[in-house]
């Protein structure tokens, strides 16, 4: 029996979850972790999109860690940039500066002989007890199948592509897609272009969110007053969860609340022709619920037209629309969201004998409990599949997921256990709990959506943010396959050999 | 003890067979088995009074028509482990090296103590409170809708009790296993909790000379705020032989609070135990 030993562990990713993670195991005292991220700085989706006018749709008191309370908001809903400052500070205030190895790529990881060998881009190898990804959720961008995107002369880009230098004032520019990205650039490019073409394939209720700032007081209050941000924090919380949140996952005032402030909200539009452009179909918040401050305000501007037509193909001066129309334009950008069900298949993951995450993978991505894996050994997911991301801000689902991988990590310190996996049959069980819940959430009324993966199944979680956070409070060991130090490595058929510690 | 035995867990008071899973998970190259006692989980309470006597008989028939091959030992937890005591007086022919029990773990196995960490008068009061809750929902179950409100409201108290960190757990407690054992307890039929609230704050320890045969472990909770000090002084004399192991920041609820720990100290004693030397035949 093994006595105690320190965990080695990677975290893939130096977004919001890599950094939570990384801050609990600081904090929780290992030094023996590293970082991997392929870009230059940390910060993840934040770093990638930089779009004008990007901000987060959760209000940023509780867009933060509950362990570093962030007095310097400014808006009420944080703007992309404050964010990445944010996520900064905690980077330097919690010293993970050093396990930080940004620019290098992972490409493959590999289960061999019970530890992760971590291959990246640059043909470094590197050996881990624990494998964390913390890859993300939206990162692939998701391009239309466009006839002509490549004839097109001017600026094209996607919007996780846009970069700071592009200047769009006094230019003619086109935006494809409503989601949440093409709304919330709509109200900041609306007064500094010439015109602007909102290409609209299907049309979106928008949340009126406030578009206040914290005043010079309350960031004085939040600095100074001990136990204010906690109190603030909480009854953020409660009025996002008690809302948003319920509103999505059962049926009740909540939903008919949010509906109709959407539904009031887009009697602002005062042409008739344009109202009916913009009303949904669907109920509001089938999809993900967009919001967006002062977007039916922009696009009853003057210079602002909204784009009813299907595309027919893109030429090389701009958009020709199925009615025969062609639009002009100097500046395209594709608003076209992202592929979320991608998680993190663009490293080579291999499990236990030779098992790859696109065998487990090839219906629809699929976890135990939002975290593990069967047949993937000490590997945990952050923000994995089925997480609560619809109802529950990213910093906090990561919280508890750190929280829970902790707790593992503990457990592998102490020496009780060495190798851990859930079985089959405890993750089967979990996704058909799952399955026969989804019929109550509003996310299955039938509107298509990137809460759905690529073969339809649903990737939301269908209960509270409380129940998700409760099965994560404890680690249910008969849930899992474990071994222990002297027999792990010796029977898996994935291993050379039993050379184990 | 045989290079391998198999194991046998008997739960304690409002747990059922299921409460081991961390434990049994952590020691999987033991067979092992585990079953719901009278009043508890699937089993039914069953016609007769309650009495340890007759759990420790039900255990005595487990161990009989033990579904795993080979000689066992008992891993007991509070009521369980009392069940044990009681067992090893009753049919102390089943102890011993060649015989069906050759070895018992006893964890938190002991008289319940609601004054040990609140003394005097405050303390006999909140022992009487918590002793009535189960007795009140036992009481009101079957009266009106005002007397089925009481009992609810009752075992409501009891689930929210049980779930606070104080008395049952120790700081190293996650709020998860507070949780899974609540829901448990709450679960328990108020009968099998009233009576055997009364057993176990009031029962003395039987003759053990059947356990001097086979090796003993005893496990406690460095911060067990409800198991009676003085019970396990004179157990631990009774049983001079027995190996005893006090996993820190632990309370009384070992297998939920710290299973890695637990099974860390079961999987030793298997390892290393033999049968004590001077009663050995």
């Amino acid at each position: 029996m093994g006595g105690r030993r320190k965990a080695r562990i990677a975290i893939i990713g130096a977004g919001v979850s890599g950094i939570c993670l990384a801050v609990k195991l600081k904090l929780s005292g290992n030094d023996d972790f590293v970082v991997f991220d392929r870009g230059g700085t940390v910060g993840g989706v934040w770093r990638e999109n930089v779009y004008p006018g990007v901000s987060c749709d959760v209000p940023s008191r509780i867009y933060s860690f509950s362990f570093a309370p962030n007095p310097d908001w400014d808006a009420y809903f944080a703007r992309g940039d404050e964010i990445r400052s944010y996520l900064d500070r905690v980077v330097e205030r919690y010293g993970i500066g050093p396990h930080l190895r940004l620019g290098e790529e992972v490409v493959e990881a590999r289960f061999v002989a019970g530890e992760w060998r971590v291959l990246t881009a640059r043909g470094v190898e590197s050996r881990w007890d624990f494998l964390i990804a913390a890859t993300g959720l939206l990162v692939q961008p998701a391009l239309p199948e466009l006839e002509g995107r490549n004839a097109y002369r001017g600026v094209a880009m996607h919007s996780a592509q846009w970069e700071s230098g592009v200047d769009v004032r006094g230019k003619r520019v086109a935006i494809i897609g409503t989601g949440a990205t093409g709304t919330q650039m709509t109200c900041a490019l609306a007064e500094e272009t010439e015109h602007l073409y909102l290409f609209q394939r299907t049309a979106q209720w928008v949340f009126p969110k406030p578009a206040r700032r914290y005043s010079v007081t309350t960031k004085g209050l939040h600095r100074l007053v001990p136990g204010f941000s906690r109190l603030a924090d909480r009854f953020w919380r409660v009025a996002f969860q008690g809302t948003i949140s319920a509103a999505a996952v059962s049926a009740g005032w909540q939903r008919r609340l949010i509906g109709g402030i959407c539904r009031l909200s887009l009697r602002q539009v005062r042409s008739k022709e344009l109202r009916r452009l913009l009303t949904p179909v669907d109920d509001p918040m089938c999809k993900r619920l967009v919001a967006a401050s002062g977007f039916y305000r922009a696009v009853q501007q003057q210079n602002v037209t909204v784009v009813g037509e299907e595309i027919e193909r893109i030429t090389e001066r701009g958009i020709l629309t199925r009615d025969g129309r062609e639009r002009e334009v100097d500046v395209m950008v594709f608003a076209t969201g992202f592929r979320a069900d991608t998680f993190m298949r663009s490293v080579n993951v291999v499990g236990r004998a030779g098992r790859t995450i696109e065998d487990v993978w090839s219906d629809g991505p699929r976890a135990y409990r939002t975290v593990a894996l069967p047949g993937f050994p000490n590997f945990f997911m952050m923000v994995g599949p089925n997480s609560p991301f619809s109802s529950e801000s990213v910093m906090r689902i990561a919280e508890t997921q750190s929280d829970y991988v902790l707790r593992w990590i503990e457990l592998f310190e102490s020496g009780a256990v060495a190798e851990m996996s859930p079985t089959q049959e405890a993750a089967d069980r979990f996704n058909e709990l799952l399955r026969s819940a989804m019929p109550g959430t509003v996310f299955s009324s039938g509107c298509a959506s990137w809460y759905h993966d690529s073969r339809g199944s649903l990737m939301v979680w269908p209960w509270t943010v409380r129940s998700h956070h409760r099965m994560l409070s404890r680690i249910q060991l008969s849930h899992f396959d474990i071994r222990q130090r002297e027999e792990a490595g010796r029977s898996g058929p994935g291993s050379e050999s039993g050379a184990c510690p | 003890m045989p290079v391998k035995p198999s194991l046998l867990f008997v739960h304690g008071l409002g747990a059922d067979g299921t409460y081991w899973g961390d434990v049994r998970s952590l020691l999987t190259r033991y067979e092992s088995y585990a079953y719901d006692q009278r009043g508890h989980g699937r089993s039914p309470l069953g016609d007769e009074t309650l009495t340890l006597d007759l759990l420790a008989r039900d255990l005595g028939a487990a161990v009989r028509n033990s579904p795993v091959p080979g000689p066992v030992v008992l891993v007991g937890h509070s009521a369980g482990g009392a069940a044990i005591l009681r067992l090893a007086a009753l049919e102390p022919a089943l102890f011993g090296p060649e015989s069906e029990i050759v070895g018992a773990v006893l964890v938190s196995a002991s008289r319940l103590d609601f004054r040990c960490s609140v003394s005097g008068y405050p303390g006999r009061l909140l022992e009487r409170s918590l002793l009535s809750l189960p007795r009140a929902a036992l009481r009101y179950e079957h009266g009106g809708p005002v007397g089925r409100l009481t009992a609810r409201g009752a075992m409501g108290a009891i689930r929210v009790i049980s779930g606070r960190s104080w008395p049952l757990y120790g700081p190293k407690a996650s709020a998860g296993a507070r949780r899974e054992f609540s829901t448990l307890l709450a679960r328990t039929p108020p009968h099998t909790l009233s009576v055997m609230l009364e057993l176990l704050s009031d029962f003395s320890l039987p003759d053990l000379a059947a356990l001097r045969r086979v090796p003993v472990l005893t496990v406690t909770g460095e911060r067990d705020r409800i198991a009676s000090h003085e019970y396990l002084r004179k157990l631990s004399e009774e049983l001079p032989s027995a190996r005893s192991a006090v996993i820190p920041r632990a309370g009384h609820v070992l297998p939920l609070e710290c299973p890695a720990d637990l099974s860390g100290e079961i999987r030793k004693f298997l390892e290393t135990s033999t049968t004590p030397k001077e009663h050995g035949q």
